[in-house]
């Protein structure tokens, strides 16, 4: 039944982009309002809430001492899980991860990897173990463009976690070693428009998206082509330089104070 | 400022009110059923709840609705109904087939369905009875808002009173709706 | 671990004394009707969704709506990272909220539809379930759903040979008993009961008692989160 209503607002969306507007009236590069919440959950090590618009995430960071990858004795371990939980949306159902859920922790993990967001040798411990840390995703609200929520809230937990090394009896708790902010931007092309940010209709309706997820000194860490329509080569790259630009405001914004150093 | 009472409230007494909408009535008893305020009305003696948040959408005569059109029979085409304007981010609780009788379509004659309406057509109608769910897009706002070229399944452009495949130029009949293709309901 | 000292409780309160507790009304947007819940160190958010379709169809009454109840724990919830998904404890407590809520929904005005109830917990700390339906009942109501009244629940227990009222975690993990309840407050009667530990038919008797005031004061929470949030709208 919802996809008659999809099919009905696809004409109106396709109307306003042909005049370069949007249906929240937002300019076509423009996010709506984000809020980064964190500490909420004193149970994590790290946690943060972000609302984009309507989109809500809260992401939990948890810290456990464990055995290292056999091939990389000295680093720690980064796992990512993503829960679309049947309460953020009519459109979820119960179960283990549908490829929706997977995709999306998989892009957000790649971020934090890639970028080299931590200093994974700085998390070996005395003992032979590393630290292994499970970024969880918990999405609560679902109004379109979960990556970038996912992706700020990732960040935003991780700055915010403190390795519990004192529960463990690894001397006192410490901040986790942050050496890249990546930032995900993801865009849309509605007829021929590109738009940051898709609101739940604009993801809905456009045949594809692109994430780009980029560092400090604006250099690329992960891309995401999603969805079954095309996107030409000057289309890419017009997105590609949006998106990097875009990352450096949400970047001083929401981590101004602590990139600085 | 009025005052609101919440699911449970008692709300008054089965002897001197009829339990109206949003109310239940137990032992003699009437109770709010909803989170809303009281509205008594001392002439047909009831009593109910007129709710102060959005309650599930539910069919009323006079509902302007979307839907797909599933079938077409001789005099009736039956469509599966989405959603009700106004309410249109809310499932429908009591979701249904619709039908259009053939004398329902416009104010003037029809002959044959399939000149006014095709298979997966997107209409907007007025709900004209609550009960059999019967449906009238009579009006110069209802009738198909997104229709597919039956060739080349385009999505069809109005023209005057035509629609036509910007791709493989068929041209088609409906009955269109002043709202065709605004994507508006 | 000593639990009582001089007539107070390790988090210094009285044994019949109930946690802070906050109730946020709608507090989701998609959702036809939510509830956020703190009930002490517990945070809780719940979403109801219909009363919709029924998938699969074979589910369906023909007259009345279906009522499903799902309650999930956050990765992040608890001190050890739990493994997401659905365990035999979270299958168990959503099959007992299920039936706590079931009771006083009119499921009569919504023939072959469902009513869903999604519970997160989003941080634990003792009474996850008690809150979560606490929450529930809030979100059907938020959602327009009609019921003969709201559901209301905490848990009663014994520590150091004395009957409190709304378990801390340590209370619950290493104390004598623990004994959720669920109740229609007006009606009086009981939709959920469990107890695990040892009491005494005394005990129980006094525990019961105990529950229901600490479900009445938590109805007049409920009631006046609803009342707020909506007179709050009336006047904008």
């Amino acid at each position: 039944m919802n996809d008659v209503i999809a099919e009905i607002r696809k004409d109106y969306i396709y109307g306003l982009a042909k005049r370069s507007e949007r249906a929240d009236g937002r300019a076509l590069d423009e996010y709506r309002p984000i809020q980064v919440e964190v500490g909420l959950i004193d149970k994590a090590e790290g946690s943060a809430r972000v609302k984009i618009g309507n989109t809500q995430i809260l992401v939990g960071v948890k810290l456990q001492p464990g055995e290292p990858f056999a091939d990389a004795p000295d680093t720690g371990v980064i796992i990512t899980n993503v829960e679309l939980v049947p309460l953020a949306s009519p459109s979820f159902e119960p179960g283990p991860p549908n490829e929706n859920a997977i995709e999306l922790a998989r892009v957000v993990d790649r971020g934090v990897r890639e970028s080299g967001a931590i200093d994974l040798s700085q998390l070996t411990l005395p003992d032979g173990k590393v630290w292994i840390v499970f970024i969880d995703v918990h999405v609560l609200d679902h109004d379109g463009n979960l990556i970038d929520a996912s992706a700020l809230g990732a960040l935003a937990a991780l700055v915010n976690a403190k390795k519990p090394s004192e529960r463990y009896g690894y001397g006192p708790d410490e901040a986790l070693p942050i050496k890249e902010y990546p930032i995900a931007v993801t865009a849309v092309d509605l007829d021929g428009e590109i738009m940051l940010d898709p609101s739940l209709d604009e993801e809905t309706i456009a045949s594809s998206r692109l994430t780009v997820i980029s560092g400090l000194q604006g250099t690329l860490a992960g891309m995401q082509k999603s969805g079954t329509g095309t996107l030409s080569t000057e289309e890419i790259a017009r997105i590609v330089k949006l998106a990097s630009s875009k990352a450096m405001q949400i970047r001083e914004e929401f981590f101004g104070g602590s990139t600085d150093g | 400022m009025t005052d609101i009472v919440v699911p449970g409230d008692l709300i008054g007494a089965s002897e001197e009110y009829l339990a109206g909408e949003g109310t239940y009535e137990e032992r003699g008893k009437i109770f709010s059923a909803i989170t809303g305020t009281v509205e008594t009305n001392k002439k047909d003696r009831t009593v109910r709840v007129l709710p102060v948040m959005k309650t599930p959408p539910v069919l009323k005569t006079g509902d302007i609705v979307v839907g797909r059109v599933v079938d077409l029979k001789n005099a009736v085409v039956l469509v599966d109904i989405a959603r009700i304007k106004g309410q249109e981010n809310r499932e429908i609780a009591n979701a249904d087939q619709g039908a259009i009788h053939i004398s329902n379509v416009k104010d003037s004659y029809v002959a044959k369905l399939d000149t006014e309406f095709d298979q997966q057509d997107i209409i907007k109608a007025k709900v004209i009875d609550e009960k059999s769910l019967r449906l009238s897009t009579v009006e110069k706002d209802l009738g198909v808002i997104k229709a597919l070229c039956s060739r080349c399944r385009t999505p069809l452009v109005r023209k005057q009173n035509k629609l036509e495949c910007p791709s493989c130029e068929r041209i088609e009949t409906r009955k269109i709706s002043d709202d065709y293709g605004k994507g508006i309901i | 671990m000593e639990f009582m000292k001089n007539g107070k409780r390790i988090d210094d309160r009285l044994p019949n004394e109930l946690r802070p507790i906050k109730f946020e009304v709608g507090a989701l947007e998609r959702a036809d009707g939510s509830c956020y819940v703190e009930h002490g160190g517990n945070k809780v958010i719940a979403a109801v969704y219909g009363p919709r379709a029924v998938h699969p169809r074979h589910l369906q009454e023909a007259n009345r709506a279906i009522i499903r109840y799902r309650y999930n724990m956050a990765s992040f919830s608890v001190e050890e990272r739990k493994r997401p998904g659905p365990d035999r404890r979270s299958v168990e407590i959503s099959k007992v909220s299920r039936e706590a809520i079931d009771p006083v929904i009119i499921k009569e005005f919504y023939p072959r539809s469902t009513i869903d109830i999604f519970v997160e917990i989003l941080q634990a700390d003792a009474g996850t379930r008690s809150a979560g339906i606490n929450a529930a009942s809030v979100a059907l109501a938020d959602a327009g759903v009609p019921m003969r009244g709201l559901i209301s629940s905490c848990a009663v227990g014994k520590v150091d040979e004395t009957v409190v009222l709304d378990l801390v975690k340590e209370e619950d993990n290493y104390g004598q008993a623990d004994m959720p309840i669920a109740m229609d407050v007006r009606t009086g009667e009981v939709t959920l009961l469990q107890m695990d530990g040892h009491l005494t038919l005394d005990e129980f008797e006094q525990a019961l008692e105990l529950g229901k005031i600490g479900c009445a004061s938590i109805a007049e929470m409920q009631r006046e989160a609803l009342i707020q949030k909506y007179r709050g709208e009336e006047n904008e």
